[in-house]
């Protein structure tokens, strides 16, 4: 005996929610994950909710279309609701749960409704496209694509002053107890570049030093330095950062008062 | 029957040309081309006019006309999506990123919102981003742009849907869609990462399902429940104000029928859906503690106020096309801008006129006008019966008293807020007064062409209106100036305070610095909405007083990140902290650098980081001085 095929949507929104189901459990390829949970989310428990309502095809396609995303939209934004109040979380697992559970059962209360109605009523509706029409609307498509990256290209781009940045913190968070200091340089300045780093008491005596701190574009430095014990507990710490083709031009500086806070706390 | 798709596919790589202008706009801007302006605007009107063009013909089917105005509803989404296409740039996005972000790294709700207290009240948007990111792996950026794109891809339809069934004609459906697009927070405030951008659709939804079960009375009272329900309830836990304008619409439209003699069923459906609407603001208002109201409330009544003084000539108003630094918009885009809004005020009445009364009784339209005659005709004796066409017409007649609201800086921000409500009615009334003009000397060509040009007029000037010119395109830095400030200089200072500092360390900055350390850094900076004061005068102030010291103490400020670019210039956006901050109206030069940089003459006081425009400090020792 010849299949029904009036259950055909109803058999295509099952192998969608189980595909998606699948290949999120497996933590799939990012780009078939993402297509394939795309409709997950914003049509099929939509869609198999009006099924089940509506199981004779009441509907006209734009309607459905309509109903079926803004549904789907609805039903995740109440079923995060659920998830919050029943303690469950929302997370990947949960989501799944609710949105399988709740396509399933759509398809599972179509089909059931369907049983009595005679072949040739709910069934899915195509497109219509010719082969030329269909390759204008993958031309759209592609254009569009090349649209994102022109744009994206654009901003990667676009010219921008370059920086560096130079940041001084306590070791700890007891720095009487334990005077170090975390000192680190980021060079963001689109070029490869060579930093002389000082640190200085307040009388401005070179406690430390570093002459040729070679970064990349992007790259990080960082070290910790103990204060010497002759520093006393509220003096300031500062840190200068030069950069080696202009050695006499402070380029950044940062200052510390590495037992401020900790005094401050232990204040009326 | 399958769909015809007629000029579809054609139109659909127009579009796609028409974005890769919209794109080469934008990268031009970034590198400080002149033709910047030029692809912009050419990209749009390639979006616009040859969807125009299709719909104001008569050979269209069905079919393609609602692929028109979804298509090129999603093309111009992708203009905002262009615009920032690696991240959330917008001020408002930024306020619902956190609230994202803290349920995607909670899995909970209601966590609570430095940026925006309210936002995790009405987590709708959020959930629905998450849920697609935690599913498919996606960053909440990528998540988030899928997710108002769904939106669109229901906001089209529903538009369509809804003009098409009150005024019974596909083309009127597709025309007046076509009108809507000429509200001036269509393409860039509608599109944005923001509550409003997905209760707006849902709300249009709402309203077209209503209306599909008047007319064709396919669904059991059961059925309109199961799927009207949680549609409402969705809304009513996204935005507060979509949630107001819903049940407004909806009791008015319910006022309204008896007034037509509607049948009681057809009275019940809407009476259904209001009551469900109700229930659902009204529950998830108590829910909240009514926080909306504390929200909206300064902004409607400061509005109003402002209104009132400029009407008895106590206030002087605000420049139109001005910005806050006295940039004066260009001069045909001021032009444009009057034109679009003297075009829809003129259609007004003669749309009313359709709706409330029909002209020509029951004489049949002379030969000579569009060939769609017939279905005008029709569309006008129904317009009669139909209560829906009625609201319409009633709402219409607030757009010329927002019109004056907008001459007021506070009031302004309630006549922009509002008009994607009200232009639900605008829209319609006003296809339907431009459908009503009518000669017997007109070609059919020259209808569609002064169709076509009005059209494009309207949804310039709205695109216009929406945005001043240096936001609508990315460029080089600008003083908080929104999009126009958000850099890597500063987003690396986020990133930074977020890996080093105290997870919930109090810590004060600008305005756009503000976002970007609760979003990047995930910090807890001090805002107004959550503290109840204005941090500003600790910057803006030559020394630290005891005032200021206060204002220290109040929030037991532990960091403070200075830009110095703020002395660089006057703010774009009116303020370089918060509305309303101390001194903003009076802003005629930035302040000096000495002020902003007072922290480094500070005893006890450690600088932290520095990446030359922006330094942060420990200022935690401040909240224990004197002066």
């Amino acid at each position: 005996m010849m299949p029904r095929l009036k259950n055909t949507d109803l058999m295509i929104v099952i192998a969608l929610v189980v595909a998606a189901g699948v290949v999120v459990l497996l933590d799939g390829p990012a780009l078939l994950r993402s297509l394939l949970t795309l409709p997950l989310v914003f049509f099929l428990p939509g869609y198999a909710l009006l099924a089940a309502l509506f199981p004779a095809d009441e509907l006209e396609t734009p309607a459905r279309l309509l109903m079926g995303v803004a549904l789907s939209l609805a039903l995740v934004a109440v079923g995060g609701l659920v998830l919050h109040f029943s303690g469950l979380g929302l997370q990947g697992t949960t989501w799944l749960f609710v949105l399988v559970g709740i396509s399933g059962a759509g398809c599972l209360v179509a089909w059931v409704r369907r049983r009595s109605l005679p072949v040739g009523l709910a069934g899915v509706h195509l497109v219509g496209l010719t082969p030329v029409q269909l390759l204008l609307v993958a031309g759209a498509l592609g254009l569009a694509v090349a649209a994102v990256g022109i744009a994206r290209s654009g901003v990667l781009g676009q010219p921008r002053a370059g920086f560096s940045e130079l940041w001084m913190m306590p070791a700890s968070s007891a720095p009487t107890r334990d005077p170090s200091i975390k000192i680190g340089v980021t060079n963001q300045e689109g070029m490869p570049v060579r930093y002389g780093l000082v640190i200085l008491d307040q009388d401005d005596r070179v406690l430390s030093s570093w002459d040729a701190i070679d970064l990349g574009q992007g790259d990080h430095w960082q070290t910790t330095y103990t204060l010497p014990s002759t520093i006393p507990p509220l003096e300031r710490v500062e840190a200068r950062l030069y950069r080696a083709d202009a050695p006499d031009s402070v380029y950044r500086r940062v200052s510390l008062f590495p037992s401020a806070s900790d005094q401050n706390g232990a204040g009326p | 029957m399958r769909p015809t798709w007629g000029w579809l596919p054609v139109l659909s790589v127009v579009y796609g040309l028409a974005l890769v202008l919209v794109a080469f706009g934008y990268s031009t801007a970034r590198s400080g081309g002149e033709l910047a302006t030029l692809f912009y605007w050419l990209g749009l009107l390639g979006i616009f006019t040859p969807t125009a063009i299709r719909l104001a013909g008569t050979s269209a089917s069905r079919h393609e006309r609602i692929g028109l105005v979804v298509l090129a509803g999603l093309a111009l989404y992708m203009v905002k999506v262009l615009h920032s296409p690696l991240d959330f740039t917008f001020h408002d996005e930024f306020l619902h990123w956190r609230t994202a972000s803290d349920i995607y790294l909670s899995k909970r709700l209601f966590l609570e919102n430095p940026i925006l207290t309210v936002s995790p009240l009405y987590p709708g948007l959020e959930i629905i981003t998450t849920a697609f990111a935690e599913l498919s792996g996606l960053s909440i950026v990528d998540a988030g742009l899928v997710t108002v794109g769904a939106g669109r891809v229901v906001f089209m339809l529903a538009l369509f849907l809804l003009f098409e069934r009150v005024g019974r004609s596909a083309q009127i459906g597709g025309l007046a869609t076509l009108l809507y697009m000429g509200n001036s927070n269509f393409l860039l405030f509608d599109s944005q990462f923001s509550y409003e951008s997905l209760s707006l659709p849902l709300a249009t939804a709402v309203l077209c399902i209503a209306l599909v079960e008047q007319q064709t009375h396919r669904f059991r009272a059961w059925q309109l429940l199961v799927i009207v329900a949680p549609i409402v309830m969705t809304i009513a836990m996204t935005h507060h104000l979509t949630g107001y304008a819903l049940g407004g619409f909806l009791l008015a439209w319910m006022l309204a029928s008896p007034l037509i003699r509607v049948g009681w069923r057809d009275t019940l459906t809407v009476g259904l859906t209001g009551a469900l609407t109700l229930a659902a603001i009204l529950g998830w208002t108590r829910f909240t503690g009514n926080v909306a109201q504390g929200y909206l409330g300064p902004v409607v009544s400061g509005g109003l106020n402002e209104f009132f003084r400029l009407v008895v000539g106590t206030d002087g108003g605000r420049q139109l096309f001005q910005g806050a630094t006295g940039q004066v918009s260009p001069v045909w885009e001021r032009i444009i801008g009057l034109l679009s809004v003297a075009g829809i005020v003129a259609l007004l009445p003669f749309g009313i006129s359709q709706i409330v009364r029909t002209p020509l009784g029951n004489r049949r339209p002379q030969p000579g006008v569009a060939v769609m005659q017939a279905t005008m005709l029709r569309a006008w004796h129904r317009n009669k019966g139909n209560a829906v066409a009625l609201v319409f017409a009633v709402v219409a007649l607030l757009y010329p008293v927002m019109l004056g609201l907008r001459l007021t800086t506070s009031g302004w921000e309630i006549a922009n807020r509002s008009s994607e409500f009200i232009f639900w009615a605008v829209a319609y009334v006003i296809c339907l007064g431009f459908l009503a003009l009518r000669s017997r000397r007109v070609a059919e060509g020259v209808w569609r062409a002064a169709f076509v040009i009005w059209a494009t007029i309207i949804f310039l000037g709205g695109t216009i209106a929406g945005w001043p010119p240096w936001a609508r395109l990315p460029g080089p830095y600008l003083v908080s100036a929104d999009s126009r400030s958000v850099e890597p200089e500063s987003i690396a200072a986020a990133e930074w305070a977020g890996l080093h500092l105290e997870a919930e360390g109090r810590i004060a900055a600008d305005r756009i610095n503000t976002l970007l350390l609760a979003n990047y850094g995930h910090l807890w900076p001090v805002t107004h909405q959550h503290d109840r004061l204005y941090i500003s005068p600790v910057y803006m102030s030559e020394r630290l007083g005891g005032y200021e010291l206060g204002l220290i103490r109040a929030v037991r400020l532990q960091y403070a990140l200075v830009d110095q670019r703020l002395a660089q210039s006057l703010p774009r956006v009116g303020v370089y902290f918060e509305v309303g901050e101390p001194g903003s109206e009076r802003y005629s030069a930035p302040p000096p650098l000495e002020n902003l940089t007072k922290f480094d003459r500070l005893p006890n006081v450690s600088r932290l980081f520095d990446s030359g425009n922006i330094q942060i400090y420990d200022v935690e020792a401040l909240n224990d001085a004197t002066s």
